[in-house]
């Protein structure tokens, strides 16, 4: 009797300690996920307009109350969740699904609580520095390639301003043109319209954050992956 | 003979006096209330706007206090707007009793109440945790703030995560409050709420100066104690009700004793089941 008693009692433990071990390794996990910040996939974060360039400012100031988020027409802000590209909580921009429309209001800014989004320098679209866009895949850009695209050109909200046409002589076939799309940083806003109308599977316009002084290191990032 | 006729109309009369003044059905319709508030934004009404970090009633700006402290103490600069905001919030907590919030408005409170209903069926142990806990896992979570510039809280805040999984769909983030509702259950009842919510701790705090508390009649009062199973997530009641100091005693004192701890999260539950309505609510001296 003893000996099974002692049996059912270690069984106990056992299964006590499983179940403790289980519970570990699900929070562990969970915990694990919820302060992953970053995909494998991009090391960098589109935020809302007015928005500080950098992140660890921004990060310090917003007070993940998804206002923003629940302010803007139309529903392109999102609060992060664990495990997505941005800090738990924090509002990103999906570009490739939906680009900033630039309200002429900023409804974003308006709701911000906290100055995280902050209207100081941002008083019309053109003011908005969310990012740049940039033609990451130059290989696949049909334009590049020789064909007449040029739908970034054409949806740009500022046309002709930050993105133009450079035409250029194709040089394989040496009597074509090709309309190079060119950005400039100074006037894109980094709004995401080209990124989300590109007509390649993956967008090979994307935008890609601001950064002041040492823009080298980010290329070779992206060279990288 | 005059004391018993009383004790006869009191019982006569609970029932009726129960439904009437049943402020946990209260307290559950103004929870439930909040919830709707919420989501009454989804569908384009323009009463209520934001979440409980930070909302906008009715166009005044209001700021969960908390954050607001973690907000200024990670960026290192004082935002006005925001100051006002949390300042509003503040005040008022402050005036009327500040774990009103967790009560009466924090989601996570009615669901952590709801979950709570299964251990009345199930008999599992409960492992204690000390109440203090949650004033020293506040400093904590406002040293590390500073320390690495995030507020460090927003990413676990269980109301925010809550609140956060309507707008935008559940997500993984929601395991953390299935962890804490396993917890809950399974180990130690109430553990967040008691022991561990930062913000219950920050209110807790800042309504040790409130005049509105809970107070027990001493001369009605039969120490039957059930007020204290009731109330065992604070275990608010223990110094007035404590047997060890002896009814008779307690009765030369004081007709009127107050709970003067800051941690009733004004639940009511005591009030309702009290069998000799010895318990009452209201504004009270020092």
């Amino acid at each position: 009797m003893r000996g099974d008693e002692k049996n059912i009692e270690s069984r106990k433990d056992f299964f006590r300690r499983a179940a403790l071990s289980l519970i570990g390794a699900i929070s562990g996990y969970s915990f694990y996920k919820l302060f992953k910040r970053k995909s494998r996939t991009k090391n960098y974060v589109i935020r809302p307009p007015g928005a500080s360039n950098n992140d660890e400012e921004f990060l310090s100031k917003c007070v993940r109350c998804a206002k923003c988020n629940i302010a803007c027409p139309y529903k392109v802000i999102i609060s992060a969740d664990a495990g997505s590209i941005a800090a738990i909580g924090t509002p990103y921009l999906n570009l490739r699904e939906g680009h900033c429309r630039l309200c002429g209001d900023f409804p974003c800014i308006k709701a911000c609580p906290t100055g995280a989004l902050s209207g100081e320098k941002v008083k019309k679209p053109k003011d908005v520095t969310m990012g740049t866009a940039v033609i990451t895949n130059r290989e696949a850009c049909l334009a590049l390639r020789g064909l007449r695209c040029e739908v970034c050109y054409r949806v740009c909200p500022f046309i002709d301003e930050a993105i133009i046409i450079k035409e250029t002589l194709n040089p394989f076939t040496k009597k074509h043109t090709i309309y190079e799309p060119i950005v400039h940083k100074e006037k894109c806003v980094g709004c995401g319209k080209c990124e989300e109308v590109c007509v390649v599977d993956e967008a090979v316009i994307e935008i890609l954050p601001l950064m002041r002084g040492d823009l080298s290191k980010h290329y070779i990032e992206e060279y990288e992956i | 003979m005059k004391k018993t006729v009383k004790k006869e109309i009191n019982s006569d009369n609970i029932v009726y006096k129960r439904f009437l003044s049943n402020y946990r059905i209260f307290r559950h319709i103004v929870q439930v209330l909040f919830i709707v508030l919420f989501f009454s934004q989804l569908f384009g009404l323009p009463i209520y706007f934001g979440s409980l970090i930070s909302s906008n009633i009715l166009g005044l700006d209001l700021t969960d206090p908390l954050a607001m402290i973690e907000v200024i103490l990670s960026s290192k600069e004082i935002h006005v707007p925001l100051l006002i905001s949390g300042g509003i919030v503040l005040a008022f907590f402050a005036l009327i009793g500040g774990r009103f919030f967790c009560g009466w408005v924090c989601p996570f409170y009615l669901v952590s109440e709801m979950v709570d209903k299964i251990r009345e069926h199930i008999k599992i142990r409960n492992v204690s945790v000390e109440k203090s806990f949650k004033y020293w896992f506040m400093f904590t979570i406002l040293f590390i703030s500073f320390a690495i510039s995030e507020p460090l809280f927003q990413y676990f805040s269980p109301p925010g995560i809550l609140l956060r999984a309507f707008i935008d769909g559940i997500g993984i983030s929601i395991v953390f409050i299935l962890a804490i509702l396993f917890i809950e259950v399974f180990y130690s009842k109430r553990v967040w709420c008691k022991s561990l919510c930062p913000i219950g701790a920050f209110y807790s705090v800042i309504s040790k100066f409130s005049r509105l508390q809970i107070s027990v009649n001493k001369k009605t009062c039969t120490n039957c104690m059930k007020c204290h199973e009731q109330c065992i997530e604070m275990l608010m009641l223990k110094p007035i009700t404590d047997k060890s100091e002896g009814f008779e005693k307690v009765k030369d004192k004081n007709e009127v004793e107050s709970i003067f701890s800051g941690e009733c999260t004004y639940c009511f539950k005591c009030y309702d089941v009290c069998p000799e309505r010895a318990i009452s609510f209201g504004g009270t001296k020092k």
